[in-house]
Protein backbone atom coordinates (compact mmCIF):
# COMPACT_ATOMS: atom_id res chain seq x y z
CA UNK A 1 0.00 0.00 0.00
CA UNK A 2 1.53 3.64 -1.11
CA UNK A 3 2.38 5.54 1.68
CA UNK A 4 1.25 9.21 1.58
CA UNK A 5 4.75 10.07 0.68
CA UNK A 6 5.10 7.78 -2.15
CA UNK A 7 1.94 9.46 -3.43
CA UNK A 8 2.61 12.91 -2.97
CA UNK A 9 6.13 12.10 -4.69
CA UNK A 10 4.06 10.52 -7.38
CA UNK A 11 1.63 13.64 -8.02
CA UNK A 12 4.53 15.67 -8.15
CA UNK A 13 6.61 13.74 -10.74
CA UNK A 14 3.74 12.61 -12.52
CA UNK A 15 1.75 16.27 -12.93
CA UNK A 16 5.16 17.95 -13.95
CA UNK A 17 5.37 15.31 -16.48
CA UNK A 18 1.92 15.25 -17.65
CA UNK A 19 1.81 18.97 -18.60
CA UNK A 20 5.72 19.36 -19.22
CA UNK A 21 4.76 19.69 -23.09
CA UNK A 22 2.08 22.55 -22.28
CA UNK A 23 3.07 25.92 -23.26
CA UNK A 24 0.96 29.17 -23.92
CA UNK A 25 0.54 30.21 -27.32
CA UNK A 26 3.47 32.74 -28.03
CA UNK A 27 1.29 35.62 -28.97
CA UNK A 28 -0.42 35.60 -25.69
CA UNK A 29 0.89 38.87 -24.70
CA UNK A 30 -0.62 40.45 -27.33
CA UNK A 31 -3.89 38.75 -27.07
CA UNK A 32 -4.33 39.62 -23.57
CA UNK A 33 -3.28 43.47 -24.63
CA UNK A 34 -5.63 43.49 -27.80
CA UNK A 35 -8.74 41.75 -25.62
CA UNK A 36 -7.63 44.50 -22.73
CA UNK A 37 -7.52 47.49 -24.93
CA UNK A 38 -11.04 46.11 -26.41
CA UNK A 39 -12.73 45.82 -23.30
CA UNK A 40 -11.85 49.48 -22.29
CA UNK A 41 -13.43 50.81 -24.86
CA UNK A 42 -16.32 48.87 -24.25
CA UNK A 43 -16.36 49.89 -20.29
CA UNK A 44 -15.77 53.68 -21.89
CA UNK A 45 -18.54 53.53 -24.28
CA UNK A 46 -21.17 52.14 -21.62
CA UNK A 47 -19.67 54.71 -19.16
CA UNK A 48 -20.62 57.40 -21.14
CA UNK A 49 -23.76 56.36 -22.86
CA UNK A 50 -25.39 54.80 -19.77
CA UNK A 51 -25.37 58.19 -17.75
CA UNK A 52 -26.30 60.30 -20.36
CA UNK A 53 -30.03 57.90 -20.87
CA UNK A 54 -30.13 57.22 -17.34
CA UNK A 55 -30.59 61.15 -16.67
CA UNK A 56 -32.52 61.33 -19.56
CA UNK A 57 -34.89 58.51 -18.95
CA UNK A 58 -34.91 59.55 -14.90
CA UNK A 59 -36.17 63.46 -16.01
CA UNK A 60 -38.98 62.33 -18.36
CA UNK A 61 -38.26 64.36 -21.27
CA UNK A 62 -36.43 62.95 -23.89
CA UNK A 63 -36.00 63.89 -27.64
CA UNK A 64 -36.00 61.34 -29.89
CA UNK A 65 -34.30 62.54 -33.54
CA UNK A 66 -35.16 61.54 -36.43
CA UNK A 67 -34.25 62.03 -39.78
CA UNK A 68 -30.39 62.22 -38.02
CA UNK A 69 -28.38 59.73 -39.25
CA UNK A 70 -25.74 60.28 -36.59
CA UNK A 71 -28.43 59.39 -33.99
CA UNK A 72 -28.99 55.75 -33.59
CA UNK A 73 -30.21 53.84 -30.29
CA UNK A 74 -26.89 51.51 -30.44
CA UNK A 75 -24.46 54.49 -29.88
CA UNK A 76 -23.65 57.87 -29.01
CA UNK A 77 -24.57 60.82 -30.80
CA UNK A 78 -21.86 62.68 -32.61
CA UNK A 79 -21.98 65.39 -35.53
CA UNK A 80 -21.44 65.03 -38.62
CA UNK A 81 -20.37 66.43 -41.89
CA UNK A 82 -23.67 68.87 -43.33
CA UNK A 83 -25.32 67.47 -46.28
CA UNK A 84 -24.93 68.45 -49.71
CA UNK A 85 -29.18 69.50 -50.17
CA UNK A 86 -31.12 71.62 -47.64
CA UNK A 87 -33.97 69.99 -45.77
CA UNK A 88 -37.06 70.59 -47.96
CA UNK A 89 -39.97 70.40 -44.94
CA UNK A 90 -42.60 72.75 -44.93
CA UNK A 91 -41.97 73.62 -41.96
CA UNK A 92 -38.85 74.14 -41.93
CA UNK A 93 -37.97 77.31 -40.62
CA UNK A 94 -37.48 80.43 -42.73
CA UNK A 95 -34.73 82.27 -41.15
CA UNK A 96 -31.62 83.63 -42.36
CA UNK A 97 -29.02 80.71 -42.15
CA UNK A 98 -26.06 80.90 -39.54
CA UNK A 99 -23.06 79.73 -41.31
CA UNK A 100 -20.64 78.81 -38.98
CA UNK A 101 -23.48 75.98 -37.35
CA UNK A 102 -23.29 72.34 -39.27
CA UNK A 103 -26.32 72.62 -41.17
CA UNK A 104 -27.11 69.46 -40.91
CA UNK A 105 -31.47 69.10 -40.76
CA UNK A 106 -31.02 67.38 -37.30
CA UNK A 107 -34.69 67.48 -36.25
CA UNK A 108 -36.23 66.21 -33.28
CA UNK A 109 -39.49 64.77 -31.55
CA UNK A 110 -40.11 65.13 -27.49
CA UNK A 111 -40.86 61.93 -26.40
CA UNK A 112 -43.18 62.69 -23.18
CA UNK A 113 -43.02 59.04 -21.19
CA UNK A 114 -44.42 58.63 -18.08
CA UNK A 115 -42.39 60.17 -15.41
CA UNK A 116 -43.28 61.01 -11.46
CA UNK A 117 -42.28 64.48 -9.86
CA UNK A 118 -38.38 64.38 -8.66
CA UNK A 119 -38.99 64.32 -4.50
CA UNK A 120 -37.42 67.70 -3.88
CA UNK A 121 -39.31 69.56 -6.31
CA UNK A 122 -41.53 71.66 -5.71
CA UNK A 123 -44.84 70.49 -4.53
CA UNK A 124 -47.14 72.29 -6.46
CA UNK A 125 -45.29 70.12 -9.57
CA UNK A 126 -47.46 68.84 -11.68
CA UNK A 127 -47.05 65.45 -11.79
CA UNK A 128 -46.44 63.59 -14.05
CA UNK A 129 -44.82 66.57 -15.24
CA UNK A 130 -44.33 65.33 -18.45
CA UNK A 131 -47.66 65.02 -18.99
CA UNK A 132 -48.51 67.95 -17.68
CA UNK A 133 -50.38 71.09 -20.37
CA UNK A 134 -49.52 73.92 -18.01
CA UNK A 135 -47.01 74.04 -17.31
CA UNK A 136 -45.69 72.48 -20.31
CA UNK A 137 -42.53 70.98 -19.70
CA UNK A 138 -40.83 68.61 -17.00
CA UNK A 139 -38.55 69.26 -13.97
CA UNK A 140 -35.45 67.50 -13.25
CA UNK A 141 -32.89 67.86 -9.83
CA UNK A 142 -29.21 68.08 -10.40
CA UNK A 143 -27.06 70.31 -8.26
CA UNK A 144 -29.12 70.39 -5.12
CA UNK A 145 -31.94 72.36 -7.19
CA UNK A 146 -34.57 71.31 -9.26
CA UNK A 147 -34.65 72.79 -12.29
CA UNK A 148 -38.04 73.28 -14.64
CA UNK A 149 -37.50 73.11 -18.36
CA UNK A 150 -40.75 74.32 -20.26
CA UNK A 151 -41.22 72.93 -23.38
CA UNK A 152 -42.83 74.80 -26.26
CA UNK A 153 -42.86 75.25 -29.80
CA UNK A 154 -41.78 78.41 -32.44
CA UNK A 155 -42.71 78.47 -36.10
CA UNK A 156 -39.27 80.57 -36.56
CA UNK A 157 -36.30 80.85 -33.94
CA UNK A 158 -35.46 84.92 -33.33
CA UNK A 159 -33.12 86.26 -35.50
CA UNK A 160 -30.40 87.29 -33.01
CA UNK A 161 -30.32 83.69 -32.02
CA UNK A 162 -26.68 82.44 -32.03
CA UNK A 163 -25.76 78.36 -32.49
CA UNK A 164 -25.18 76.26 -29.72
CA UNK A 165 -22.64 74.14 -30.58
CA UNK A 166 -23.34 70.68 -28.21
CA UNK A 167 -21.50 67.59 -29.39
CA UNK A 168 -23.76 65.12 -31.17
CA UNK A 169 -26.69 67.53 -31.43
CA UNK A 170 -26.42 69.52 -34.27
CA UNK A 171 -28.59 72.26 -35.04
CA UNK A 172 -29.22 73.71 -32.22
CA UNK A 173 -29.68 77.82 -31.05
CA UNK A 174 -30.17 79.60 -28.22
CA UNK A 175 -30.68 83.15 -26.99
CA UNK A 176 -30.38 84.33 -23.24
CA UNK A 177 -32.48 87.18 -22.33
CA UNK A 178 -33.69 88.60 -18.80
CA UNK A 179 -32.24 85.05 -17.38
CA UNK A 180 -34.05 82.95 -19.43
CA UNK A 181 -32.28 81.11 -21.77
CA UNK A 182 -34.22 79.56 -24.12
CA UNK A 183 -32.96 76.47 -26.33
CA UNK A 184 -34.36 76.05 -30.28
CA UNK A 185 -34.23 72.46 -31.41
CA UNK A 186 -35.70 72.13 -34.78
CA UNK A 187 -38.57 69.54 -34.23
CA UNK A 188 -39.60 66.64 -36.67
CA UNK A 189 -43.34 66.65 -36.43
CA UNK A 190 -43.48 70.30 -34.46
CA UNK A 191 -46.65 71.94 -36.00
CA UNK A 192 -44.56 74.95 -36.10
CA UNK A 193 -41.06 73.97 -36.67
CA UNK A 194 -39.15 74.35 -33.50
CA UNK A 195 -38.97 72.81 -30.00
CA UNK A 196 -38.40 75.32 -27.51
CA UNK A 197 -36.66 74.93 -24.31
CA UNK A 198 -36.96 77.88 -21.70
CA UNK A 199 -34.41 76.94 -18.64
CA UNK A 200 -33.20 79.74 -16.11
CA UNK A 201 -29.72 80.73 -17.20
CA UNK A 202 -27.80 79.46 -14.44
CA UNK A 203 -29.83 76.15 -15.10
CA UNK A 204 -26.92 73.94 -17.04
CA UNK A 205 -27.74 73.79 -20.76
CA UNK A 206 -25.59 70.83 -21.33
CA UNK A 207 -27.28 68.72 -18.79
CA UNK A 208 -30.73 70.02 -20.38
CA UNK A 209 -29.42 69.25 -24.14
CA UNK A 210 -28.09 66.01 -23.40
CA UNK A 211 -31.61 64.69 -22.66
CA UNK A 212 -32.06 64.31 -25.91
CA UNK A 213 -30.88 60.86 -26.46
CA UNK A 214 -31.62 58.81 -29.25
CA UNK A 215 -34.80 56.73 -28.97
CA UNK A 216 -37.35 54.38 -31.16
CA UNK B 1 -5.01 52.18 -18.37
CA UNK B 2 -1.89 51.78 -19.56
CA UNK B 3 0.01 48.72 -19.35
CA UNK B 4 3.89 48.65 -19.21
CA UNK B 5 6.27 46.31 -20.35
CA UNK B 6 6.34 45.00 -16.78
CA UNK B 7 3.00 43.23 -17.49
CA UNK B 8 4.25 41.60 -21.23
CA UNK B 9 6.90 40.35 -18.63
CA UNK B 10 4.90 39.00 -15.85
CA UNK B 11 2.80 37.39 -18.61
CA UNK B 12 5.54 35.89 -20.42
CA UNK B 13 7.12 34.46 -16.77
CA UNK B 14 3.93 33.41 -15.35
CA UNK B 15 1.74 32.13 -18.36
CA UNK B 16 3.09 28.62 -18.59
CA UNK B 17 2.71 27.61 -15.10
CA UNK B 18 -1.28 29.33 -14.87
CA UNK B 19 -1.75 27.36 -18.24
CA UNK B 20 -0.38 24.13 -16.67
CA UNK B 21 -2.78 24.57 -13.28
CA UNK B 22 -5.93 25.16 -15.67
CA UNK B 23 -5.08 22.84 -17.40
CA UNK B 24 -5.01 20.26 -14.78
CA UNK B 25 -8.10 22.00 -13.44
CA UNK B 26 -10.30 21.59 -15.97
CA UNK B 27 -8.85 18.39 -18.14
CA UNK B 28 -9.44 20.16 -20.91
CA UNK B 29 -6.67 22.74 -23.13
CA UNK B 30 -9.22 24.59 -24.91
CA UNK B 31 -10.86 25.90 -21.71
CA UNK B 32 -7.49 26.13 -19.68
CA UNK B 33 -6.63 28.31 -22.20
CA UNK B 34 -9.58 30.84 -22.36
CA UNK B 35 -9.27 30.55 -17.99
CA UNK B 36 -5.85 31.55 -18.61
CA UNK B 37 -6.31 34.26 -20.82
CA UNK B 38 -9.57 35.68 -18.79
CA UNK B 39 -7.93 35.71 -15.77
CA UNK B 40 -4.67 37.69 -17.40
CA UNK B 41 -7.58 39.95 -18.18
CA UNK B 42 -8.20 40.37 -14.97
CA UNK B 43 -5.06 41.11 -13.53
CA UNK B 44 -4.58 43.86 -16.18
CA UNK B 45 -7.48 45.54 -15.25
CA UNK B 46 -6.22 45.98 -12.02
CA UNK B 47 -2.24 45.84 -12.78
CA UNK B 48 -1.55 49.22 -11.44
CA UNK B 49 -4.02 48.54 -7.85
CA UNK B 50 -2.18 45.08 -7.18
CA UNK B 51 0.51 45.51 -4.16
CA UNK B 52 2.60 43.21 -4.07
CA UNK B 53 2.96 40.20 -6.23
CA UNK B 54 0.53 39.72 -9.02
CA UNK B 55 1.18 35.71 -9.23
CA UNK B 56 -1.16 34.84 -6.51
CA UNK B 57 -3.60 37.53 -8.08
CA UNK B 58 -3.46 35.57 -11.30
CA UNK B 59 -3.49 32.22 -9.55
CA UNK B 60 -6.28 32.79 -7.64
CA UNK B 61 -8.29 34.36 -10.76
CA UNK B 62 -7.49 31.06 -12.27
CA UNK B 63 -9.01 28.89 -9.62
CA UNK B 64 -12.18 31.19 -9.33
CA UNK B 65 -12.47 30.68 -13.30
CA UNK B 66 -12.22 26.84 -13.02
CA UNK B 67 -14.70 27.04 -10.64
CA UNK B 68 -17.39 28.65 -13.24
CA UNK B 69 -15.95 26.07 -15.51
CA UNK B 70 -17.04 22.84 -13.99
CA UNK B 71 -19.94 24.42 -12.42
CA UNK B 72 -21.01 25.49 -15.77
CA UNK B 73 -20.19 22.13 -17.13
CA UNK B 74 -22.08 20.03 -14.40
CA UNK B 75 -25.30 22.23 -16.33
CA UNK B 76 -24.31 20.66 -19.36
CA UNK B 77 -24.78 17.30 -21.01
CA UNK B 78 -21.33 15.82 -20.30
CA UNK B 79 -18.56 15.94 -22.57
CA UNK B 80 -15.82 12.92 -23.37
CA UNK B 81 -13.33 14.05 -21.12
CA UNK B 82 -10.10 15.61 -22.77
CA UNK B 83 -7.78 13.83 -20.79
CA UNK B 84 -6.78 11.37 -23.33
CA UNK B 85 -4.93 14.43 -25.30
CA UNK B 86 -3.06 15.20 -21.97
CA UNK B 87 0.38 15.41 -23.04
CA UNK B 88 1.44 14.27 -26.69
CA UNK B 89 5.36 13.63 -26.46
CA UNK B 90 6.81 10.62 -24.70
CA UNK B 91 3.76 7.98 -25.62
CA UNK B 92 5.42 4.88 -24.22
CA UNK B 93 6.63 6.50 -20.94
CA UNK B 94 4.15 8.04 -19.69
CA UNK B 95 1.48 6.30 -20.99
CA UNK B 96 0.48 4.38 -17.67
CA UNK B 97 0.77 7.44 -15.53
CA UNK B 98 -1.36 9.84 -18.20
CA UNK B 99 -3.66 6.27 -18.28
CA UNK B 100 -4.19 6.05 -14.65
CA UNK B 101 -3.04 9.02 -13.00
CA UNK B 102 -4.60 11.51 -14.62
CA UNK B 103 -8.25 10.29 -14.71
CA UNK B 104 -7.79 9.60 -11.33
CA UNK B 105 -6.98 13.08 -10.32
CA UNK B 106 -9.74 13.94 -12.43
CA UNK B 107 -12.25 12.21 -10.88
CA UNK B 108 -11.51 13.79 -7.98
CA UNK B 109 -13.96 16.51 -6.41
CA UNK B 110 -13.22 20.14 -7.48
CA UNK B 111 -11.74 21.48 -4.50
CA UNK B 112 -9.66 18.19 -3.59
CA UNK B 113 -8.16 18.41 -6.57
CA UNK B 114 -7.68 21.99 -6.30
CA UNK B 115 -5.81 21.19 -3.65
CA UNK B 116 -3.66 18.31 -4.52
CA UNK B 117 -2.95 20.55 -7.78
CA UNK B 118 -1.90 23.78 -5.59
CA UNK B 119 -0.21 21.92 -3.31
CA UNK B 120 1.79 19.27 -4.96
CA UNK B 121 2.18 20.86 -8.58
CA UNK B 122 3.03 24.31 -7.91
CA UNK B 123 4.35 23.10 -4.45
CA UNK B 124 2.30 25.77 -2.47
CA UNK B 125 2.51 25.78 1.04
CA UNK B 126 -0.65 24.77 3.29
CA UNK B 127 -1.21 28.44 4.26
CA UNK B 128 -0.49 29.57 0.82
CA UNK B 129 -3.18 26.75 -0.70
CA UNK B 130 -5.92 28.26 1.93
CA UNK B 131 -5.28 31.52 0.71
CA UNK B 132 -5.91 31.06 -3.19
CA UNK B 133 -8.66 28.89 -2.53
CA UNK B 134 -10.52 31.07 0.24
CA UNK B 135 -10.67 28.53 3.03
CA UNK B 136 -9.47 27.14 6.22
CA UNK B 137 -5.76 25.76 7.17
CA UNK B 138 -7.76 22.73 8.52
CA UNK B 139 -10.10 22.69 5.12
CA UNK B 140 -6.90 22.37 2.65
CA UNK B 141 -5.74 19.52 5.60
CA UNK B 142 -8.89 17.77 5.34
CA UNK B 143 -9.49 18.09 1.74
CA UNK B 144 -5.54 16.78 1.23
CA UNK B 145 -6.57 13.91 3.51
CA UNK B 146 -9.54 12.53 1.68
CA UNK B 147 -8.33 13.45 -1.28
CA UNK B 148 -4.99 11.35 -1.22
CA UNK B 149 -7.52 8.50 0.40
CA UNK B 150 -9.30 8.41 -2.99
CA UNK B 151 -5.94 8.84 -5.02
CA UNK B 152 -4.76 5.55 -3.16
CA UNK B 153 -7.82 3.40 -4.06
CA UNK B 154 -8.18 4.66 -7.59
CA UNK B 155 -4.76 3.46 -8.17
CA UNK B 156 -5.49 0.07 -7.61
CA UNK B 157 -2.70 -1.41 -10.04
CA UNK B 158 0.22 0.23 -8.49
CA UNK B 159 3.24 -1.71 -9.27
CA UNK B 160 2.54 -0.67 -12.75
CA UNK B 161 2.32 2.68 -12.61
CA UNK B 162 5.48 2.14 -9.95
CA UNK B 163 7.38 0.51 -12.54
CA UNK B 164 6.93 2.77 -15.44
CA UNK B 165 7.54 5.43 -13.15
CA UNK B 166 10.57 4.48 -12.14
CA UNK B 167 11.64 3.22 -15.53
CA UNK B 168 11.76 6.83 -16.96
Amino acid sequence: MRTDDDLTTLLRRGLTRATADLDPRPDLVHVVRRRHARARRRRLTVGVAVPAAALAAGSGLALAVHDAPNHSPSRTAVAVPPPSTPATRASAPRTTPVRSVPTKSASYRVVLSNHSTPANCPANATAPVSKSANPAGVWFFTNGQCVFVGVGGAETKPADAVPLHIKGYPGLYSTLENGVRTIYAPGIGHPRGWWVLKMPATAPQDMAVRLIVPAN
Amino acid sequence: MNLGSDFDEFVRDSSPALLRTAYLLTGDRGHAEDVVQTALLQVARKWRRIHGEPAPYARRAVINLTKNHWRDRFRRPPESTAIAELGSGRPDADLSLRQVLLPAVMDLPVRQRAVLVLRYFQDLSVEQTAAALDCSIGTVKSQTHHALTKLREALDDPTELKENDHAH
